[in-house]
Order: C-alpha cells, then sequence, then structure tokens
C-alpha cells in the first residue's frame, strides 16, 4: 500500500523545517543585514544601504587582499593534498591493500583540533627551537622566519593544512580504488603497461567521481580554514595571510562592530563558494557520462 | 494624645527601619538569585571558582560558572549582549572594552566603599571607569616592566639599561647569534599585542594617539596624531631592535614567543608584562628561574611610559536585569576582588597579578616574592606611573588599534618603512574616526 501524498508530505515538514530554520533563515538574514549599516559598538545611525556595502568591497584593498589569499591558500593546500593523497593512496593500496590498521592511522592528524594543528605548528616553526628549522640546517640550507615573512608565512600554513588533511584524501583515494575491479590492473600488466602507466590511464579516471567529491569537500572547507591561520598568524605578517573569513571576523566581531559590511564580505564568499563547488561537481557527471 | 499616638508610631517606625534590615542583614540576603558568571580560564578565576562555595554559604546565591577560551569569550558576550538574550549577569571584560559597552548600557556602573578606593592603586579603578562611573573591578592587572638576564648581566659587568640608548646598546652587546640576542619584544599585530608594548616607546618618544590628549591620556581631540616625527621615530626605533638584536622571526612574536625565547635563556632582555613573573621564574618552565632582575621602564626623550592592562568582573544590564539581581552581582563582584581573596591568591597560588597596596605591602607577600630584585619595587612603580589611557579608552579604540598592529607589524618585518605605514594608519584611522561621529570629514 502506497502512503497518501499529504502522509509523505508530514513526514517531510519537519526536516524542512528544521533546514529553513538552521541555513535558510541565517542566510536571508544577512543578506538583509548587508543591505543595512548595523554597527555593533558605534552609535550610528542604522539606515538602508543598497548595495553600498558590496560596493565598497571592490575598493577596499585589504578586502581585495583577503580573496586574493583566500584563494591562493585555496588553491596550493587542495592541488596540493589531490595529488599527494592519490599517489600515496595508490602506493598504500598496491603495498598493503585496504587495511583497517592503515585506515586508523590515517585518521589521527584528521581528528585533531584545527586549533591544536596551528599552536603545534606554530612550534614547528619556531626559528630558533623549532623542528623545520633544525632539519634545514641539517641539508646545509640557512634557517627561515617561517611565519615572519610575508614570501613564507602562507606557504607555511598551506604545510601544516597538507599535514593534515592528505591523509583525509589517502582514504577516499583508498576507498575508490578498492571497488575498481583488480582484472581490470592485471589485464594492463599482462598488455605491458608500467606501474606509472596503470596510475594514470587506469586508477585516475576511474577514482575520480569519488575522489571528486573529496576534492569538493576540501574546497568547502579551505575556504573557510579560520583557526588554523588565526593561530599561526593572525592574518599576518601585516595582512599577506589575512583571508576573508579572518577579514569578516575581524571588521564584523573581534575589532570593529561593522557586522552589516562583515555580512557582505562573508556573501560574496558564499556566492564564490557555490559557484566554484558546482563547477566541480559538474566535472563528476561529467566523468560518469 | 494624638501627638502622643503619633510619636509612638514614629518611634515604632523607626525601631522598624533599623531593626528589619538588620534581621534581614542576618539572614542571606541573596537566597534563591542564580547568577552567571562568563569568564576564562586563568590561575585568578581558577581559585575564584575554586573558592565561591564561602561566597554561597554567605549570601545564598547560586553560582554558576561559563568558561569560554579567551577569544571566544569576547564573542559570546558581545553576541549575548547585541541581541539581548542576557545569559550571564557577571561578564569578565578587558578595561579597554568597557567604553563601548557604557555607551550601549550593556553594562551597569556600581559603587565601592571609600576603603577599597583608598586600597586599590588609583590606575586600577581609574582603568575601569567611564565618565566618572565604575564598571568593573579587576581580577587580574599588569603593567610592563623590564626583565633582564641577572646572571648574565653581572657577569659581564652590564647595568639594566635606564635610558631608550642604553636599552640599544644593552641589546647591541648581548647580541652573539644564533647564541643570544639582545632583546625580544612583541612584533605579532593586534591592539593587545604588538601595540599594547610599541604604545610604551610612543609616548616615551614623545609621541601620542591623538593631536590633543588630556593627561591621562584621553582625546581631547580625536585629530590622530601618530604619524609625528616623534611616533616615526619610535617605530623605527622599535623596528631596529626587533631586526637588529631579535632573534629570527621576531617581528611576528607574540608574548608567548617574547616568554619562550627568554626564559629559554636565548634573550638578554625583555620588555613585557610584570605577570610573566610566574612562568619565568618556575625552574620547571625556566632555564633562567632565580637569575632574573627586574626594573623599571628605560626612559626616552619624554619619560617613562608603563602600561595597563585588567581583565575585571563587570553586570551585565542585559543578564541583571533586577535589582536583586544586581546587587547580587556587585556583591559577587565585590567578594572575588576583596583584599583577603587577593592576598589568599597570592599566598596560597602565587598569584602576582596583585591590584591592592594593602597587598603589594603586606609582610607574607613581600617574603614569598623577595626572591625576585627589583620585581615588587618595579612593578608598583610602574603602577603608580602608568596612565589610566596609556592605550586611549574610547568608543573606536579596537578598531583604530588593530589598524595600527597591522602596520607596525609591516615595519617591524621590513615591508614598509616606519612613515609610510604610519601615514596609511592614520588614513585609515580617520575614516573610522569620521564614521563613528568623533571626527569631521
Amino acid at each position: 500500500m502506497r502512503a497518501p501524498a499529504t502522509t509523505k508530505l508530514l513526514f517531510i515538514v519537519p526536516a524542512v523545517l528544521a533546514l529553513a530554520g538552521t541555513a535558510l533563515f541565517p542566510f536571508f538574514f544577512s543578506v538583509y543585514m548587508s543591505l543595512f549599516n548595523y554597527n555593533l559598538f558605534l552609535p550610528i545611525k542604522v539606515s538602508f544601504q543598497g548595495m553600498k556595502n558590496f560596493i565598497e568591497i571592490f575598493h577596499d584593498t585589504r578586502a581585495l587582499n583577503s580573496f586574493k589569499v583566500t584563494a591562493t591558500f585555496v588553491a596550493l593546500a587542495v592541488i596540493s593534498e589531490s595529488l599527494l593523497g592519490l599517489l600515496l593512496g595508490y602506493l598504500i593500496m598496491g603495498s598493503f591493500g585496504n587495511s583497517p590498521i592503515i585506515t586508523v592511522l590515517l585518521l589521527f592528524p584528521v581528528m585533531i583540533p584545527q586549533a591544536t594543528t596551528g599552536l603545534l605548528w606554530r612550534l614547528i616553526y619556531q626559528p630558533l627551537f623549532g623542528i623545520a628549522n633544525l632539519f634545514l640546517s641539517c641539508v646545509g640550507l640557512s634557517p627561515l622566519a617561517w611565519l615572519s615573512h610575508p614570501k613564507t608565512a602562507l606557504i607555511s600554513i598551506v604545510i601544516a593544512d597538507v599535514w593534515q588533511w592528505t591523509p583525509f584524501m589517502i582514504l577516499i583515494a583508498i576507498a575508490g580504488l578498492s571497488v575498481i575491479p583488480t582484472e581490470i590492473f592485471e589485464a594492463a600488466s599482462i598488455d605491458g603497461a608500467s606501474g606509472w602507466r596503470r596510475f594514470i590511464y587506469i586508477a585516475c579516471p576511474l577514482v575520480w567521481p569519488i575522489y571528486s567529491i573529496g576534492i569538493a569537500f576540501r574546497v568547502i572547507d579551505c575556504l573557510r580554514t579560520f583557526n588554523l591561520i588565526f593561530i599561526m598568524t593572525k592574518g599576518g605578517p601585516g595582512i599577506s595571510t589575512e583571508t576573508v573569513d579572518i577579514y569578516a571576523y575581524l571588521e564584523g566581531i573581534a575589532q570593529g562592530g561593522r557586522i552589516s559590511y562583515a555580512c557582505a564580505l562573508s556573501l560574496i564568499l558564499l556566492v564564490l563558494t557555490v559557484i566554484f563547488v558546482t563547477m566541480i561537481l559538474r566535472k563528476i557527471r561529467v566523468g560518469e557520462g | 494624645m494624638k501627638a502622643r499616638f503619633l510619636g509612638l508610631v514614629g518611634g515604632l517606625l523607626v525601631t522598624l527601619a533599623v531593626a528589619v534590615p538588620a534581621v534581614l542583614a542576618q539572614e542571606k540576603p541573596f537566597e534563591g538569585v542564580d547568577l552567571y558568571v562568563a569568564l576564562r580560564s586563568l590561575p585568578e578565576t581558577d581559585f575564584i571558582m575554586a573558592h565561591v562555595g564561602e561566597f554561597e554559604a554567605a549570601t545564598g546565591a547560586d553560582v554558576h560558572f561559563v568558561l569560554y577560551p579567551e577569544l571566544l569569550l569576547r564573542e559570546k558576550i558581545t553576541l549575548d549582549l547585541v541581541t539581548g538574550t542576557g545569559a550571564y549577569d557577571v561578564i569578565a571584560i578587558d578595561n579597554m572594552y568597557i567604553p563601548e559597552y557604557a555607551e550601549k548600557r550593556w553594562i551597569v556602573p556600581f559603587t565601592i566603599p571609600e576603603e577599597t578606593v583608598k586600597d586599590l592603586l588609583p590606575v586600577y579603578r581609574a582603568t575601569n571607569m567611564y565618565k566618572d562611573e565604575l564598571y568593573a573591578l579587576p581580577i587580574y592587572g599588569e603593567t610592563t616592566q623590564l626583565m633582564y638576564n641577572r646572571e648574565l648581566f653581572e657577569k659581564e659587568g652590564i647595568a639594566p639599561p635606564k635610558t631608550m640608548e642604553e636599552l640599544e646598546e644593552v641589546a647591541k652587546h648581548f647580541t652573539r647569534p644564533p647564541k643570544i640576542y639582545g632583546i625580544a619584544l612583541r612584533g605579532l599585530r593586534g591592539e593587545g599585542m604588538n601595540v599594547y608594548i610599541w604604545t610604551g616607546f610612543l609616548r616615551a618618544f614623545g609621541g601620542r594617539f591623538f593631536t590633543k590628549e588630556d593627561d591621562t591620556g584621553f582625546p581631547i581631540e580625536y585629530e590622530p596624531a601618530f604619524n609625528s616625527p616623534e611616533a616615526i621615530q619610535a617605530t623605527e626605533f622599535y623596528a631596529r631592535l626587533i631586526q637588529k638584536y631579535s632573534p629570527p622571526g621576531g617581528c611576528t612574536f607574540s608574548w608567548d614567543d617574547v616568554q619562550t625565547v627568554f626564559a629559554a635563556g636565548k634573550v638578554a632582555m625583555i620588555i613585557d608584562a610584570t605577570n610573566f613573573l610566574t612562568r619565568i621564574e618556575d625552574p620547571a618552565k625556566s632555564a633562567i628561574a632565580g637569575k632574573i632582575g627586574y626594573a623599571e621602564l628605560p626612559a626616552g626623550p619624554a619619560g617613562r611610559f608603563p602600561s595597563i592592562y585588567t581583565l575585571g568582573f563587570a553586570i551585565s544590564a542585559v543578564g541583571a536585569k533586577t535589582d536583586l539581581e544586581r546587587e547580587a552581582a556587585a556583591a559577587f563582584i565585590k567578594w572575588a576582588t576583596s583584599r583577603s581573596m587577593e592576598l589568599d591568591k597570592a599566598l596560597q597560588a602565587g598569584i602576582v597579578s596583585v591590584t591592592r597596596r594593602s597587598v603589594f605591602e603586606d609582610p607574607a607577600f613581600i617574603a614569598k616574592n623577595a626572591g625576585y630584585p627589583g620585581w615588587r619595587e618595579s612593578t608598583v612603580k610602574g603602577l603608580e606611573e602608568a596612565l589610566p589611557n596609556y592605550r586611549p579608552r574610547f568608543i573606536a579604540w579596537r578598531e583604530m588599534g588593530d589598524i595600527i598592529g597591522i602596520k607596525i607589524e609591516e615595519v617591524f618585518c621590513g615591508l614598509k618603512d616606519a612613515k609610510t605605514a604610519l601615514d596609511e594608519a592614520v588614513a585609515e584611522v580617520r575614516e573610522i574616526l569620521v564614521e563613528a561621529g568623533l571626527l569631521e570629514k
């Protein structure tokens, strides 16, 4: 017996209400806020501003810089994590197969809170006692002031993020690789394909549909990386590692009280995220087709 | 007859008026009152929390502590007040936040007895006041001082620097990389980070934040002046200390980094918070425990300008709505910041963020801290000299301070010269001041 439409609807309503309350309402409220000039601290008369906040963003060098920093961070982190994850996943799969011990080990860095990772890497990069410079001196290189130079600060944060999240991508790669029938690889070896060729021409395309979901997750996550960067550099030196999230947080809540402007900043980031993730998910469908 | 009757009634009323409060006072005045206190974990607050049973037993109030990490605390409290939720009756608050919160009427002023006024070091009261009313009492307070590796100084016959010129000479003398460096100072951006220490240099060189300030440092006119020749000179001096005599990476050091390199014996001296004592004199955490000297700040051409910072308890107007709740909150704050509490904290838990003269002068306190030469004297001296508006306590400070923090960090890291950076900072700060209605365009 099939349930009547009204019963189905009744079952859906709570989920829709919960979603509306937790996701849609805050979203529309921040759209509304972004059209005014609310300030948490300063005694400013609240008035309708239209698109003024959005226009201001395009003239605010600090805001434009924050978008650039965010884009660079996401690109460097996601590309490194994806490439390393796939390659290491393939190598681990070849040597150990899909072993539960490996899975547990790989989950360790992922389980560490970002704030802890930030503190840990701040110590690693400590110019005098940190092991990063010890390592450099062992291979005969001169020590670096990792987080204190605008050229190295963002890369140093990317390295910390890669350390933490590559294992996650390895897990996704292993999951994807373990569903590929082994006969395909055997057939390829009989035909004389080398390990490298089997990786490029068989593993990569077949693992892509699953792997790209992992990439989409990483993109979304990297776009909102906050704790890691805030703890390691606070956005400095100067504004060289200040992402959109950090700028919006400082401008809206922590230092200034310009909550409407911060909403506008976040909304632009949200729109860009949606466009970007949709593009990646489109690619998946193409892959599937 | 009528007069006698009236007299009788009057007498009865007088008796009642005197007797009733006396009876009530014996009972528990805040029976059934729930007090919610938002705070962060510090040795100071841990001690208060561990002893709150005494307050509850004496007053009947039920105290509940809501703990947040440092960053989250500010965010949670601000959001609670902005949205009018009112989840907390008492909030832990930086002295720098009081003007904004008081202007918004988010916190309630209260009074303290004359004996407390006399006992508190004046700067601690002044820096928690706004427009002549007291809004918070400190549970933690500090100023800045010079800390130096006494063993090293004595071995080489060097005296701790008394002027800025000597500071640079001594820093230069001890800089022998990579074994040891002359000095470490905060470089990391933030109004409570690099700006907190840099302000002492700015003022010592004769610079100011605004063209006209009163003698506490509070702006009379809001025209920014921190790109004056004196300010540029101070910033260049600070940057030079970091770039030439500080360990690598010094331009982004937080207070924690400064403490770490000093405690490891890697730098000869630092200028930072008086409360550093707790960690740098702990043999388990410091290689130079027992070998440290403390002195007043070196003086610049305009004098010495030690800092002031407090974390205090204030009454939330949004949370404590009724008079009874506000009285209970005020009673809790007075208990948590009382003389006996402060002395117990100091003697039992080794806490040195002392705010009262009587505790600084208590023989037991003096004896307990006798092993740290110069610490008590230079701390008290610093607190006597500190301007209540060392960093100007006005509504737009935090945004202004944050911008300055970014710009001076750029100077320290060699990305910009001091004049360019400070000019840029002044331009940005002007915009904020105009927006806040403090300055004409």
